[in-house]
């Protein structure tokens, strides 16, 4: 689908309304609310144990809410078979935290796989759409190392030129820049936001590199015990004298988030 | 305390019954496209062939403690021809399935959880997920078709190579009369013997891969889950087989 | 790209090995025919086969002539088929006995040649017969006659005779003596004696 064939006024790529979700008696997402304009970049942001992986993992259809409606380019997937979202899953782009990348296959192997696994191009074009997206991504010449074989960086590039091979619609990416040095996260910030030009995409991030990730932001949501304490565009959210935002900015948690326990999966 | 132990039961009932749609699933998805033939090939490589040597090595020495012990114990009676009938009976109906399948939930279950354990915990398998490619039937599907080409083969290749080593302890060693040792099994060996070791083999596969796959698979996303994943998935996979063993036998005699 | 040549070989390799392993099992351990063996068949009626299953052997003279085919009750009696091989010729005053080698060794059968002029042909039956010794009879009445006993018998066209003091013999000689000569006075006759001792 292009993004024109919607023909609808509405410009969201991805739309959150009141998303609730616990596990066990520990409610993790309170109510989220969250609207992701189309080819726009919008920064999750939070302290750990907020939720923020848990939204995105409800973003990619990873995790189904108790309540609350997701759309994604325009379509309520909140009610959506299993079987269904299939199709609205070849619509995304996702980077993960620790690149998942396969790792009994090449570079050239994982991101070929998503070519080779969901659509019917030939060897030739494969080839050729991969490395061109290696090039994009700067890692010419690496498509025979396994990932193992690669730094940390690489193995992101790797990870966001797989990402990106199928030409999705909707990036969502998931702490990039995790685990890297200032100088390779910002060449990751970078390389997302001149591929998010490029190939005119909407993009999801959660990071908490703060505040080196609002420079590739179009827009900033603060995420802050299971809600968004404050969204609006970059400028907007760093002039809020909200308590939390100022404290999580200062690198300080409150007491109240040392005691939420962390959330994983 | 009653609510809490009622919340127990009702947790362990969902997850027995998880573990059953995990087997349902896994065979089902092998059964409906995308076939995906080349990853069970290489499951059978990593499953059958890379076992092979361990497994010819395990079945001669089998066979060779058969031959020894059986040879001893047939003398007092004075029935060493029989020696043939009984190293091949008890090596095909039971030994051979079943020392075959331990050995490879050691070495390939194993292997297998704690593959798809660190899968788990690296994203990968979600990352198949947001590629809307099913992660049961991509990972697990071909290891449960490989489980269950591998397992009979192998415990064939174990059969030959046990009444074998035990012809030559019983015969070369301890001079029990080779013509009786083969003229035993060829009489006494049926196919109805050879079935019962291909059904039990067969049953062995699907709970080893079974087993396997979903302690793997459901590991917890740390280190530590995945060497438990491990464990859990050898032991398990142990002792169903035994169970099973008797199972099957009582039932097919 | 999942599984390249050289898995796809040795994987090949694996299974020709294992299909190979199958039909030694099968066809060269386990002698078990898809086809019916070579040879002619020969029938023979038992009172009691105690144990004998199809596929054991048939000797002469402790040379393996062939096997048991089939089993079945006929009138009250077992009815066997022997599969034997093209060459042997049996005779129709050839006796049939059931032995067993060793004391609980597998069972099997013996044919003695007779005197008869005439050569039994696929489908004939061989009507001398002996039945199975069998071990537990003997035991008994031994322990009943307490070693000394009269019970002369007459099995279904078996010679008998034979007084339940043999049975007393070692282990050892009982088990070489079929074998050796698998007529007169070894242990098959006895069986009857002891069978209709206890009735």
């Amino acid at each position: 689908m292009t993004p024109e064939g919607n023909g609808k006024p509405n410009t969201n790529a991805v739309e959150v309304r009141g998303l609730k979700r616990s596990f066990g008696r520990q409610v993790v997402l309170n109510g989220v609310d969250l609207e992701v304009p189309a080819g726009k970049i919008v920064t999750i942001v939070g302290p750990s144990g907020c939720g923020k992986t848990v939204l995105l993992k409800h973003l990619n259809l990873l995790l189904r809410p108790d309540a609350g409606s997701i759309i994604i380019d325009g379509i309520d997937v909140t009610r959506m078979r299993s079987a269904a979202l299939n199709s609205v899953r070849e619509k995304f782009g996702m980077l993960f935290q620790a690149g998942a990348l396969f790792d009994s296959m090449t570079v050239f192997e994982n991101v070929a796989f998503p070519l080779v696994e969901k659509t019917s191009l030939s060897r030739e074009q494969i080839r050729a759409r991969v490395l061109e997206t290696l090039t994009a991504v700067g890692l010419q010449g690496m498509d025979a190392k396994y990932p193992s074989e690669m730094s940390g960086g690489m193995q992101k590039r790797a990870a966001l030129a797989r990402a990106l091979v199928h030409r999705p619609k909707i990036l969502m990416l998931d702490e990039p820049t995790t685990g890297l040095d200032p100088s390779r996260t910002g060449a990751i910030h970078d390389l997302i936001r001149q591929t998010q030009r490029n190939f005119g995409l909407s993009a999801v991030m959660v990071s908490h590199d703060v505040p080196a990730v609002f420079r590739i932001s179009d827009r900033v949501a603060f995420m802050h015990r299971g809600r968004m304490q404050l969204t609006g565009t970059v400028e907007e959210v760093m002039a809020s004298n909200d308590d939390e935002f100022k404290r999580f900015l200062a690198g300080r948690a409150s007491g109240d988030d040392l005691e939420n326990n962390q959330v994983s999966s | 305390m009653i609510e809490r132990l009622g919340a127990s039961i009702l947790d362990g009932i969902v997850a027995l019954g998880n573990f059953v749609l995990f087997l349902f699933n896994s065979i089902a998805f092998a059964l409906i496209p995308p076939y995906k033939p080349r990853l069970a090939v290489r499951q059978i490589r990593i499953i059958g062939a890379d076992s092979l040597f361990l497994i010819v090595l395990i079945g001669a020495f089998t066979g060779m403690v058969l031959g020894l012990q059986g040879f001893t114990t047939l003398r007092r009676f004075g029935s060493e021809g029989a020696l043939g009938t009984v190293v091949a009976l008890v090596i095909v109906r039971e030994l051979g399935p079943v020392l075959a399948a331990l050995m490879i939930a050691a070495r390939a279950g194993s292997a297998m959880a704690a593959e798809l354990g660190a899968m788990q915990s690296t994203e990968q398998v979600d990352a198949l997920t947001v590629m809307a490619i099913n992660p049961v039937q991509y990972l697990v599907s071909p290891r449960m078709v490989a489980g269950i080409i591998s397992f009979p083969l192998l415990t064939t290749i174990f059969d030959v190579i046990g009444i074998w080593g035990g012809w030559v302890v019983g015969c070369g060693l301890m001079g029990a009369p080779s013509g009786d040792y083969f003229n035993g099994i060829a009489a006494q060996l049926e196919s109805h013997d050879i079935a019962i070791g291909l059904y039990k083999a067969l049953c062995f596969g699907v709970i080893v891969m079974w087993v396997s796959c979903y302690k793997g698979y459901h590991a917890q996303r740390m280190a530590t889950g995945v060497s438990r994943a491990t464990t859990e998935a050898v032991v398990l996979s142990s002792v169903l087989i035994l169970m099973a063993d008797y199972i099957v036998g009582a039932l097919l005699l | 790209m999942y599984a390249s040549r050289t898995t796809q070989f040795i994987v090949g390799i694996f299974g020709i090995l294992g299909i190979l392993a199958l039909a030694i099992l099968s066809f060269r351990l386990g002698q078990i025919s898809i086809f019916p063996p070579p040879g002619y068949t020969l029938y023979a009626s038992f009172d009691n086969i105690a144990g004998l299953k199809p596929g054991d052997e048939v000797e002469i003279a402790g040379v393996h002539v062939g096997r048991v085919q089939s089993i079945e009750l006929k009138d009250e009696r077992a009815r066997l088929a022997m599969r034997i091989d093209d060459g042997v010729q049996i005779d129709n005053d050839a006796i049939a006995s059931i032995l067993t080698s060793g004391l609980i060794g597998s069972k099997y059968v013996s044919i003695a040649p007779g005197p008869g002029e005439k050569i039994l042909a696929n489908g004939d039956t061989i009507r001398q017969t002996q039945s199975a010794f069998v071990i537990e009879n003997a035991i008994g009445q031994l322990i009943n006659n307490a070693g000394s006993s009269s019970a002369g018998a007459s099995g279904g066209a078996g010679a008998s005779s034979g007084g339940a003091g043999d049975i007393g013999a070692p282990p050892g000689t009982a088990s070489a003596a079929p074998k050796a000569a698998p007529c007169p006075p070894c242990g098959t006759e006895k069986s009857h004696s002891a069978s209709t001792a206890k009735k």
